[in-house]
C-alpha cells in the first residue's frame, strides 16, 4: 500500500519534467534506426534469417541490437533516468522534507530502486512493440513465438538490475548528479568495449551484462543474470545501511 | 572579452567539467594502449592506419558526443545550479557577451581534450614506429576537421541547455546524436541531416579521398544561426 502511494506521488511529480516524452523518443529513433538499417542494408529479412539459420523475429531484435547498439543506449538512458528521479528531490532540497516524515530510510532508498526500474521496464516494453510493428512493414513472415519473445524481455530486464543498483548508489552519494551520469554513460562504453575485446574480465564488470544478449563468443547470457542480480542485492544491501546512517545536509 | 572567459576557466576549475574532460580523454587513450598491443602490422603506413581506427573509431562514436554533451550540460547548469544568472546579468556587460564567453569557454575545453587524444595518438605511433618525420598529414587534420565541423553541435546544444532548465532534456538530445551517428555513418544520403553526427562522419570516412569540406560549410551556417537564435531568443529575456 505504502509503495502504491510513493510510486503514485512520484509519478504525479514526474508529470511535467518531459521524462515521458524522453521514455517515448528514444525507443522511435531505435525503431528508425533499425528500419533504416533493413531497408539499406539488410534486404530481404526473411532470407537472410533463414541464412543465419534462427527464427525471423529473433533475427530482427538480434540485429537492432547489434547494429543500433540499442543496449548501451539503453544503459545510457537508465543512468539518465535514475539521476533525473534522485535530482528531483535533490535539486530542490525536499530530500529533508521527505526524511522528515514517518518513511523510513531504507524504503525511501528501496522504492526509489523500484521506481527506475519499473521505468526501466516500460522503456524495455515499448521498444519489443515498436520493433514489432518494425518487423511488419519490413515484411517478416514467420510466426510469433511468444515464448522466446518473453525470455527476451526477461533477460533484458533482469541484466539490469546490477546497473540499477549501482547508479541508484552513485546517485545518491555522488555530489554532482551529472558525475553520477558520467559514471554510468562511461562505463557503459566500457562495458561495450570489454565484451568484444577481453571477454573474460566482462564477466565481472556489471556494466557489460546487457551487451552479453549480442551472443558474441564465449559469453553466456545465464552468467550475465545472476552476476547482475548478485551485484544488485550487494550494491542495495550496502546502499540501504549507508544511507541510513548518512546525514542529509 | 578575454577577462570574461578567464573569469569562466576559473570557475570550473575545482568543478566535475574539468574532471569529466580529463577523464574522458585518459579512458579514450587507455582504449588505445590496450589495442595497440595487438597491431600485427610491419610498415609503418600500416602502423599508422591501424593507430587511427583503434583510437578514432571508439573516439568519434562515443566519447567525443559524450565529451560535448557532458561539458555543455556542466557549464550551463553551474549557473543554474546556484540561481547565478541573475547575478551575471546584473553586471554592466552586454548579455551577449556572457553567453558568448561560456561558449568560447566550452570551445577550448573541447579542443584542448580531442587536441590531447590526437598527440596522444601521436606520441603512441611514434614510439611504435620510431620515427617522427614521416607523419602522415591525416592524422593531425582529420581530427582538426571534425572538431571545426562539430561547432555547430556544440552550439545547437546549448542553445538548447539555455532554453530548458532541466538538466536532462541536453543531455537525452546529445545522447540521442550517439545513437544517431551510427545509421547517419551508415548510409550516404542521411549524414547532412544529423550536426550531431557530422564529426563521427569526418573522422570515420574524412581521411579516404572523399571530400567532405562541405561539412564544414554547413556546420559554420547552422552554427551562425543558431547564434543568432540564441541573440533573439535570451538576449532581451527577462531576469527571473
Amino acid at each position: 500500500m505504502k509503495l502504491k502511494n510513493f510510486i503514485c506521488s512520484e509519478f504525479i511529480k514526474l508529470k511535467k519534467s518531459y521524462i515521458f516524452l524522453i521514455m517515448l523518443i528514444f525507443p522511435l529513433i531505435n525503431a528508425l534506426a533499425t528500419y533504416i538499417v533493413f531497408n539499406n542494408t539488410l534486404k530481404n529479412v526473411n532470407k537472410n534469417a533463414f541464412l543465419s539459420g534462427s527464427n525471423a523475429w529473433n533475427y530482427v531484435f538480434l540485429e537492432n541490437s547489434v547494429s543500433t547498439k540499442w543496449l548501451f543506449l539503453m544503459v545510457a538512458l537508465l543512468s539518465v533516468i535514475v539521476a533525473l528521479i534522485h535530482g528531483l528531490d535533490r535539486d530542490t532540497n525536499s530530500l529533508k522534507t521527505i526524511l522528515a516524515t514517518p518513511l523510513k530510510r531504507e524504503s525511501y532508498y528501496i522504492y526509489k530502486f523500484t521506481i527506475t526500474f519499473v521505468l526501466m521496464m516500460v522503456v524495455i516494453v515499448i521498444n519489443t512493440l515498436l520493433l514489432f510493428t518494425v518487423g511488419k512493414i519490413v515484411g517478416v513472415t514467420a510466426a510469433i513465438e511468444i515464448k522466446s519473445i518473453l525470455k527476451l524481455l526477461a533477460t533484458q530486464t533482469l541484466t539490469i538490475v546490477g546497473i540499477c543498483a549501482i547508479q541508484n548508489y552513485f546517485s545518491v552519494f555522488s555530489k554532482n548528479i551529472l558525475s553520477a551520469i558520467s559514471i554510468g554513460v562511461i562505463c557503459s562504453i566500457v562495458g561495450l568495449g570489454l565484451c568484444s575485446e577481453q571477454p573474460a574480465i566482462a564477466k565481472f564488470f556489471p556494466y557489460s551484462y546487457p551487451i552479453f544478449l549480442n551472443q558474441s563468443k564465449g559469453l553466456d547470457i545465464n552468467t550475465g543474470i545472476i552476476f547482475s542480480l548478485v551485484y544488485g542485492l550487494i550494491f542495495m544491501i550496502f546502499g540501504t545501511i549507508k544511507f541510513k546512517k548518512a546525514d542529509i545536509a | 572579452m578575454g577577462k570574461l572567459i578567464r573569469i569562466e576557466f576559473l570557475k570550473i576549475k575545482k568543478s566535475n567539467v574539468s574532471n569529466a574532460a580529463i577523464g574522458i580523454t585518459l579512458i579514450s587513450l587507455l582504449t588505445t594502449l590496450s589495442g595497440m598491443t595487438a597491431i600485427k602490422e610491419t610498415s609503418p603506413e600500416g602502423i599508422w592506419e591501424s593507430l587511427y581506427i583503434i583510437t578514432m573509431s571508439t573516439y568519434s562514436l562515443f566519447f567525443y558526443p559524450i565529451l560535448i554533451s557532458i561539458v555543455v550540460t556542466m557549464m550551463v547548469r553551474l549557473e543554474y545550479q546556484n540561481n547565478m544568472w541573475k547575478v551575471l546579468f546584473a553586471n554592466p556587460v552586454n548579455k551577449m557577451k556572457i553567453y558568448m564567453a561560456k561558449l568560447s569557454c566550452i570551445f577550448i575545453i573541447v579542443g584542448l581534450a580531442i587536441g590531447v587524444t590526437t598527440l596522444g595518438m601521436v606520441t603512441f605511433g611514434v614510439i611504435k614506429t620510431g620515427d617522427f618525420t614521416n607523419i602522415p598529414s591525416y592524422i593531425v587534420l582529420t581530427p582538426l576537421k571534425a572538431y571545426v565541423a562539430s561547432l555547430a553541435a556544440i552550439t545547437i546544444l546549448y542553445f538548447i541547455s539555455l532554453r530548458f532548465k532541466n538538466f536532462f532534456i541536453p543531455l537525452s538530445i546529445g545522447f540521442l546524436g550517439i545513437f544517431t551517428s551510427f545509421f547517419t555513418t551508415v548510409s550516404d544520403k542521411l549524414y547532412p541531416f544529423n550536426p550531431l553526427g557530422y564529426a563521427s562522419v569526418l573522422i570515420l570516412k574524412g581521411n579516404n579521398t572523399e571530400n567532405f569540406n562541405m561539412l564544414i560549410l554547413i556546420s559554420a551556417i547552422l552554427m551562425l544561426i543558431t547564434l543568432f537564435f540564441i541573440r533573439f531568443s535570451f538576449n532581451n529575456k527577462d531576469i527571473t
